[in-house]
């Protein structure tokens, strides 16, 4: 049953269907290796050019010597190198603030839900209606003069991690799972006499690798996206990830450098998807219909 | 009466911790115990300018030494009219930096300044600057809030070679605006580049219209007993607008790029894709030393004057000390901004040792012409330090600076002048990518636009 | 036995302490700027001197910017345009992708790289190929089927649908995805019976696919415009919101107001009159969700 689509397999018999499909596919195949492979060959090819190349001949194939110390240069130079450190620091930080908030919370939530627990779930739900940028402006100040903590976070990394584990649709879909859960697990460890520590760390924990992966994946997808809010509480050249250093330096050097500089910063994100392209496509349909 | 009692030992107990946290956070930044000030330099060099950094470096450490109580710490922050409100706000910036005159005023009035006046005063070098110069950051009381460092009018740059393969003479650049037009025009002609360009993003734009304005004897601001008001929907600018759109429709010189910020429009003069445009003679340094131009082929003029009423607009950048540093900290920053910024023009071993280093690695320019900040005999007496090091082709500045001395120099809209920039960017780039752009009515409805923020500023 | 000690030894403390970080995260950084920003909506301040309360002033200041209506205009005309460029390519696509006996893994790797570049980079890459010279790549290709130079993002006109055309292209593959997902959910003996009525395999498409799509096109159609009411990345980094104001969407108002004026109350009243109107459509977009969540 699964493998019958809109088109039977009668239908597939018939040659113009079959033609139709056939080069229908080669077409389509085509289009999509341009569109998608495109510019990350000609970024590749830009990044070892001379710079006088891009700009007289942006399609010609190969001229002269490749230049690999571009790569190197920009790597130092530039410094698109610390920058990536940066992004990546950044990443690790969202991660683990965004898992250890989804997880205890979704814990509280779902299986130990206190008589209160409606009342934060009603004030969770009601950020998702409340799409992030709209508080841009008042989180901003928030941050400069953080309120009980007292101080600024300005120029910290906390001020990205922090905010980042705020995200409501974490702590409500790890909820969702863990609810999901046998109950009975709960109950005979309850009747064990197991605290509600070890119930987390010896029975909850190890039963959510899968949501655990959900939320790491988009926690760390959205750091390496993040533009305006690092640019904001970053004004620190040194501190900043690529998705705002990239930009600022921009109009000061070659643009054979630059695109060697871009170059550098798409190869982790491709890597990593390409490894694990069955978790960020089951992801991308399973989420992205979900968050706003 | 015992409430009341207890308010206001609760109260003076809230002050005194106040006062303590202040006390001790300043102290735990800004000064210890032995006396020692930190402070935060800004513009510090990046590392892809590994001379300048290393001259930085340096200078930090002769600084230092000198002044044992004074420790240095860098920072690359350097002023970017995208951020400067927010980073004002945050409170992050250093104790000192770089910000154009454009903001002076402005920061003045909202107490964004820290008050140096004392220090300027009895300090060597700072006593020394040029009254008229030291204007641009006094108050109406002659208090001062900055340190200008440096000073330029503006100029118009263009590409010698260009100039030579389209048949003009690079000896005798455009005087006029119909003589920029026709230039423009031959060059675009004959080798397909761009004639004339304009910068027309983040300010820019508003910044360059500004300076064409003030060449056809206009004006952009009233200032009528600290009311201002828009003062541009007029004959000047409107001539101004109306070369600048046929120079772009008419005559297709302008090339096909329209959104430039100063480094971008910068990086394409320095490709060789540019015959002209508006800037700062400083403009050379970025465009030989990191952006790849030869600088034999740049040429250095006075700007076109299209009016006996017309002046050059004057710019350049002030040291601002951070309102919420310290008195110790703000006299320390005072005296490295003019260790760092001035004493190369007044201290003769400075000036060498500063000149020998950039014309040694080549990638600073020696010898490029600017606006003096001191007396004209000190003048002399720099040029003839750095004679020796000099590694401009000083040939190519004689336009601009035979008559630099003749020029009625302005200065920019006193009032809220970053923002009137803003709105008359939309201008300039509504001229170069509408054609059908009904040039009055474009000036109508931007000066309302203008006096309503000026009401407000 | 008070009611305090049965709460502490039914591990009322315990629970506390779990829910501790997100109660301190959320309460910091998403509920209390939120409840921040409704009071400072009504306020004028710039940081330095105390904040003063100015009533509806600020909203009246916002609503008379000439800026607000370009603003609206320009972010509308995006929403349109994306629609025009960016709806119907990716359902098309995983359609016919859906209908692939082998290579579907190839195909949705394809659509999917873009997605994975990260926006900045690819925006700072499109704008090297939008280079209006005739010697700019996407000139040289036009040039190549007889067409352009085009003035890409150097005309008024033509910035806009450029700006799109490279977001659709960022986008297009996560929405192609989602559709994929949700084919996989279509009842195929409804394709059974409507082949024994004779119906033709565009037919098909039109009377079984689609419609059982409706609810994921409608959330994917809602999350597309709640997303456009927020573009703020790509004309900040194209065209800075030129030329001539004709890329100036509401958010780049919005960090014109706060982070260029410094004016942080009008931004914030603008913060609130767009989340009005997001919290419509987005209440919207709940509603169905759960609709398709119990179908």
């Amino acid at each position: 049953m699964s493998d019958r689509g809109i088109i039977s397999p009668a239908d597939r018999s018939r040659p113009l269907v079959r033609w139709t499909l056939g080069s229908g596919q080669v077409v389509i195949l085509v289009l999509l290796a341009l569109a998608g492979l495109g510019p990350i060959l000609w970024l590749a090819k830009a990044a070892i050019s001379q710079p006088g190349d891009i700009a007289s001949n942006p399609l010609g194939l190969w001229s002269g010597q490749p230049q690999w110390q571009n790569i190197e240069t920009a790597w130092t130079r530039l410094r698109v190198g610390p920058a990536l450190i940066n992004t990546v620091w950044i990443a690790l930080g969202n991660w683990a603030v965004s898992v250890l908030v989804a997880t205890t919370g979704g814990y509280a939530l779902a299986i130990l839900r206190p008589g209160y627990a409606k009342f934060v779930n009603g004030a969770l739900l009601a950020t998702l209606f409340i799409p992030g940028v709209i508080s841009l402006v008042p989180l901003y100040l928030t941050v400069i003069d953080v309120p009980i903590i007292g101080g600024s976070l300005i120029n910290t990394y906390w001020a990205i991690w922090l905010p980042a584990g705020a995200s409501a649709f974490n702590v409500i879909i790890t909820g969702r799972f863990f609810a999901n859960l046998p109950a009975e697990l709960f109950e005979a460890a309850k009747i064990d006499g197991v605290g509600n520590f070890r119930m987390f760390t010896s029975l909850v924990l190890p039963l959510s690798g899968p949501i655990i992966g959900v939320v790491s994946l988009l926690s760390i997808i959205a750091a390496w996206r993040e533009f305006l809010w690092p640019k904001l509480v970053l004004p620190d050249r040194t501190k900043q990830p690529l998705s705002v250093m990239l930009p600022s330096i921009r109009d000061n050097v070659q643009v054979n450098l630059f695109m060697a500089g871009l170059l550098i910063s798409v190869v982790l994100p491709i890597v990593i998807f390409l490894l694990f392209q069955r978790y960020f496509i089951r992801g991308a349909g399973l989420a992205g219909g979900i968050k706003g | 009466m015992l409430t009341t009692r207890r308010t206001t030992g609760v109260v003076a107990a809230l002050v005194m911790l106040g006062a303590t946290a202040c006390s001790s956070e300043s102290g735990a930044e800004g000064t210890k115990a032995d006396g020692t000030v930190t402070i935060k330099v800004g513009q510090k060099p990046t590392p892809d300018q590994a001379a300048a950094l290393k001259t930085w470096t340096d200078r930090v450490a002769e600084f230092e030494k000198a002044n044992p109580k004074i420790k240095i710490e860098g920072s690359e922050y350097g002023y970017d009219v995208q951020t400067f409100q927010a980073d004002l706000a945050a409170g992050t910036l250093p104790t000192v930096v770089a910000i154009p005159y454009t903001d002076v005023q402005g920061l003045i009035e909202r107490k964004q300044l820290a008050d140096i006046t004392d220090v300027v005063k009895a300090s060597p070098i700072g006593s020394k600057i040029n009254p008229e110069v030291l204007k641009t950051v006094q108050d109406s009381s002659g208090k001062i809030f900055g340190l200008p460092v440096q000073a330029y009018t503006m100029s118009l740059n263009y590409n010698r070679a260009l100039f030579k393969q389209a048949g003009l003479d690079p000896d005798k650049p455009p005087t006029t605006w119909e003589e920029v037009r026709t230039d423009a025009k031959a060059i675009a002609d004959k080798t397909g580049k761009a004639g004339y360009s304009m910068m027309t993003t983040n300010n820019t734009g508003g910044w360059i219209l500004t300076t064409m304005t003030y060449t056809y004897g206009g004006k952009i601001e009233n200032v009528d007993g600290g009311k201002a008001s828009a003062a541009f929907n007029d004959a000047p600018m409107k001539n101004a607008l109306t070369a600048l759109h046929e120079m772009r429709w008419t005559d297709n010189a302008m090339g096909s790029n329209f959104l430039f910020n100063q480094k971008q429009l910068q990086q394409e003069f320095a490709g060789g894709k540019i015959g002209m445009y508006i800037g700062t003679p400083g403009d050379y340094r970025d465009e030989v030393t990191t952006m790849g131009a030869k600088g034999e082929d740049i040429g250095v003029a006075p700007l076109p004057l299209n009016s006996p009423d017309g002046g050059t607009l004057t710019g350049g950048a002030v040291q601002m000390f951070n309102p919420k540093a310290s008195k110790e900290q703000v006299e320390a920053a005072v005296k490295w901004a003019e260790f760092f910024w001035l004493e190369k023009f007044t201290d003769q071993d400075h000036a060498v040792t500063d000149a020998k280093a950039a014309n040694a690695d080549k990638v600073h320019s020696v010898g490029l012409p600017m606006l003096w900040l001191f007396d004209e005999a000190s003048q002399q007496q720099y040029n003839a330090w750095i004679k020796p090091y000099v590694n401009t082709v000083q040939a190519n500045f004689t336009p601009y600076t035979s008559k630099a001395s003749s020029l009625k120099l302005m200065i920019e809209p006193p009032v809220a002048g970053q923002k009137v920039y803003a709105n008359l960017d939309t201008v300039v780039q509504t001229v170069l990518t509408k054609k059908d752009t009904d040039i009055g009515k474009l000036l109508t409805d931007s000066s309302k636009a203008v006096d309503g923020l000026l009401a407000n500023p | 036995m008070t009611r305090t000690a049965r709460w502490i030894r039914n591990g009322g403390i315990s629970t506390l302490v779990f829910l501790i970080p997100t109660l301190l995260v959320f309460g910091l950084f998403s509920w209390w700027p939120i409840a921040r920003g409704l009071v400072l909506a009504f306020q004028q301040t710039n940081l330095v001197e105390p904040a003063q309360w100015v009533g509806f002033g600020n909203f009246r200041k916002v609503l008379a910017d000439p800026l607000l209506l370009t603003a609206v205009r320009n972010t509308a005309w995006f929403a349109l345009l994306a629609l025009v460029f960016g709806y119907p390519a990716p359902l098309a696509l995983a359609v016919f992708v859906r209908e692939l006996r082998r290579g579907r893994a190839l195909f949705s790797v394809l659509a999917y790289l873009p997605v994975v570049l990260p926006p900045v980079v690819a925006i700072l890459l499109w704008r090297v190929f939008y280079d209006a010279s005739d010697d700019g790549l996407f000139n040289t290709l036009a040039r190549g089927i007889g067409l352009g130079p085009f003035q890409w993002l150097q005309d008024a006109h033509s910035a806009m649908p450029s700006i799109v055309l490279e977001a659709t292209w960022a986008n297009a593959g996560s929405t192609m995805i989602i559709y994929l997902a949700a084919l996989s959910g279509v009842r195929t003996d409804l394709y059974e019976a409507a082949e024994i009525d004779g119906a033709s395999i565009w037919r098909r498409v039109v009377h079984v696919t689609l419609p059982q799509l409706r609810t994921i096109l409608m959330i994917t159609l809602l999350l597309q415009i709640i997303g456009t009411f927020q573009v703020f990345t790509e004309p900040f980094l194209f065209t800075g919101g030129g030329p001539a104001n004709a890329t100036t969407t509401i958010l780049m108002l919005l960090y014109n107001y706060a982070f260029i004026n410094g004016d942080y109350g009008g931004a914030t009243a603008l913060s609130v009159l767009l989340a009005l109107f997001l919290g419509l459509l987005s209440l919207l977009y709940f509603r169905l969700t759960r609709r398709w969540g119990t179908t």
